[in-house]
């Protein structure tokens, strides 16, 4: 049974009419209802991953330069700790300087007035 | 073993009512497995279900770009990805089980729509028909009655021929691997009247070639969409 015939072979060409329609309507249906939205969904994925991919390598540079920026900060603290060092270390040493001269003349000065007061006691001693 | 088909006559036309119904659930089963599966999308991690029809669009995607180069075209995209599930699905449907009615003569009710030539070779002129209407589309109708001149005008019979016979081992190559494996499951599955013994022998044959009809399929259906994509590429170029 079939409406035509082939070679010999009966062909329902109504069966083929409705598989064509069937397919066609899944493939569309398919289309407008699954697929849009999948491509979409993998689409902004994709983007999004690449956004931050971008901003990973962004963020990586930037940690690079403040790394750097910080290393040099650091070198800079350390000079000027070097540098306030020898200066107070090279102040420390004046004022030692300074404080055995004024020791030394203090010193000095107390034997003078020791000298002075003897002669004065010895003048004394003499006048009574 | 001769099982006559389920037939009504409509409109002049003859509707073969098992196939009709098995399409049917099959394209059912396609739609709601696309369906459910993509039904709460995220841009996140995706999770089981939609990680499942991913890997299958991808799959499609990369037979698709195999052939036809970078191509972002949906409507290619959805008819690959459609007829992968399909084909699979429709392979499916006769390995587990097939309903046969006796009344006066057997009648099959039950089993792979794609274990018949009407649908497999429908499926092969659509897509045969959908690769000349992109060659008209893209190249001009001049242009695609130049193409069967090519390279020169003698070979005019032979590509006429070519597309005759690209459509009939595109559509017969399945049919005749879906066919072959019921025929052998049937076989197989009818040593049940043969006894206990002969029964019990024939379990595990029935049970490889169930597996391998499973294979079959899946092969199948991949074979199908890769031709499908190679015809497709063939008329864009």
């Amino acid at each position: 049974m079939g409406d035509i015939t082939l070679f010999g072979l009966p062909i329902s060409l109504g069966t083929m009419i409705y598989q064509a329609l069937i397919f066609t309507v899944l493939v569309f249906i398919l289309k407008k209802l699954v697929f849009k939205k999948l491509v979409g969904v993998l689409d902004s994925r994709k983007q999004h991953i690449e956004n931050q991919l971008q901003l990973t390598e962004q963020y990586k540079l930037e940690a690079e330069k403040n790394l750097e920026l910080s290393a040099e900060v650091l070198n800079q603290a350390r000079k000027d700790a070097r540098e306030i060092m020898r200066h107070s270390e090279h102040e420390a040493k004046l004022m030692i300087l300074d404080a055995k001269a004024q020791a030394k003349d203090i010193q000095k000065e107390v034997k003078e007035d020791a000298f002075r007061s003897q002669s004065f006691m010895h003048k004394d001693s003499k006048g009574a | 073993m001769e099982h006559s088909r389920p037939q009504v006559v409509l409109f002049n036309l003859t509707f073969d009512l098992s196939i009709i119904l098995t399409t049917t659930v099959a394209s059912i089963m396609v739609f709601l497995i696309a369906y459910i599966a993509t039904r709460n999308l995220t841009e996140g991690i995706p999770k089981k279900l939609q990680n499942f029809m991913e890997w299958i669009m991808d799959f499609v995607k990369d037979i698709m770009n195999n052939s036809l180069g970078p191509n972002n075209n949906l409507f290619i995209l959805s008819t690959g990805v459609s007829l992968l599930m399909y084909l699979f699905i429709a392979n499916l449907l006769g390995v587990p089980f097939s309903i046969i009615t006796i009344e006066e003569h057997p009648v099959s009710w039950w089993r792979s729509p794609t274990a018949d030539a009407h649908v497999t070779m429908t499926l092969a002129i659509m897509i045969i028909a959908y690769t000349h209407f992109i060659d008209i589309r893209l190249h001009g109708f001049k242009h695609y009655l130049h193409s069967f001149f090519k390279p020169f005008k003698a070979l005019f019979a032979i590509n006429i021929l070519e597309q005759f016979a690209t459509t009939l081992t595109l559509g017969l190559r399945l049919f005749g691997n879906i066919y072959a494996g019921e025929v052998m499951l049937a076989l197989l599955a009818g040593a049940i009247t043969h006894g206990f013994a002969i029964a019990s022998l024939a379990a595990i044959p029935l049970l490889i070639w169930q597996a391998f009809c499973v294979f079959i399929g899946a092969i199948q259906a991949y074979i199908f969409v890769t031709l499908t994509m190679v015809y497709i590429a063939h008329r864009l170029t």
